[in-house]
């Protein structure tokens, strides 16, 4: 982030060379490209219990990914 | 990944403190040290049986990560009573801890990413290759980390009824752009996006 940090810094600083370019393209660099983060296109429960349920009922085992962050992001 | 969606129930979960319901009470039940986690995985049955090769190393401190496939064939080889469908009840949750963050009503979520990107010598930006950053706390005050080709991280920012009528404009258009007021802006920048996760 503190690349993210420095670049701000340096668009405040010095506009004639950090130009702005187009949301578009700044959006496309920054969001995932086709392929690249595999695990996104799993459909995720997000509540324990409810993948508990259906694990239960579907005769499954839940494979359960936790962190102290949500790697999907919604904190 | 294929494996993970046709075999498993995948569940996500945000893992901060003790949740006191019937869902903390499960998680407790096999996850023995669920206070602190960093990006482990975890392969269990639904009545809480850890499946994967060392139960130890599917402890839930660190960083460890189940393999799939060896939690699959310990979960085949239990036997098939425990595995049917509806060998385990299991009841609605009645009551939620009180403490669990829940969505206001009216409420909307703005869905962030970010990634690290450099300014290139043709001026354009482009994604870093390599990315350095302290992720936890170790002897020496950090602990610097290189990740290769970082992917973006991700926000969910959420806005009360209030909050997102009081930065709507009064006639929005499609394609037409409104300054926010700074401190708008700085939560969703600085507060936000500077804290996340890669």
């Amino acid at each position: 982030m503190k690349w993210m940090a420095a670049i701000l810094l340096l668009a405040a600083q010095d506009p004639g060379r950090a130009r702005p370019e187009p949301f578009e393209e700044n959006f496309a660099l920054v969001k995932a490209s086709p392929g690249e983060a595999r695990w996104d296109e799993i459909e995720w429960t997000t509540s324990l219990w409810e993948g508990r349920k259906k694990a239960a009922a579907e005769g499954k085992p839940l494979f359960i990914w936790a962190a102290n962050g949500n790697p999907l992001g919604l904190t | 990944m294929a494996l993970i969606k046709k075999e498993f129930v995948p569940v996500v979960i945000t893992v901060h403190g003790e949740c006191k319901d019937a869902e903390g009470a499960f998680w407790k039940s096999f996850c023995k040290d669920y206070a602190w986690i960093t990006g482990a995985a975890h392969g269990v049955t639904p009545s809480g049986k850890v499946l994967c090769a060392k139960e130890k190393q599917s402890s839930c401190g660190g960083r460890s990560v189940c393999d799939p496939q060896k939690a699959l064939q310990k979960w085949l080889a239990l036997p098939e009573e425990e595995r049917k469908p509806g060998a385990v009840k299991v009841d609605d949750l009645q009551e939620m801890d009180a403490n669990y963050p829940k969505r206001p009503a009216g409420s909307i979520i703005l869905k962030g990413y970010n990634r690290p990107l450099d300014r290139g010598a043709d001026g354009h930006h482009k994604r870093l290759k390599e990315y350095r950053d302290c992720q936890e706390l170790g002897k020496d005050d950090s602990n610097w980390q290189t990740f290769k080709d970082p992917e973006p991280g991700r926000v969910w920012l959420w806005f009360s009824e209030e909050q997102w009528k009081s930065i709507l404009p009064r006639e929005p258009q499609v394609g037409k752009t409104t300054p926010l007021p700074d401190a708008v802006a700085d939560r969703m920048v600085r507060l936000t996006l500077l804290n996340t996760i890669y």
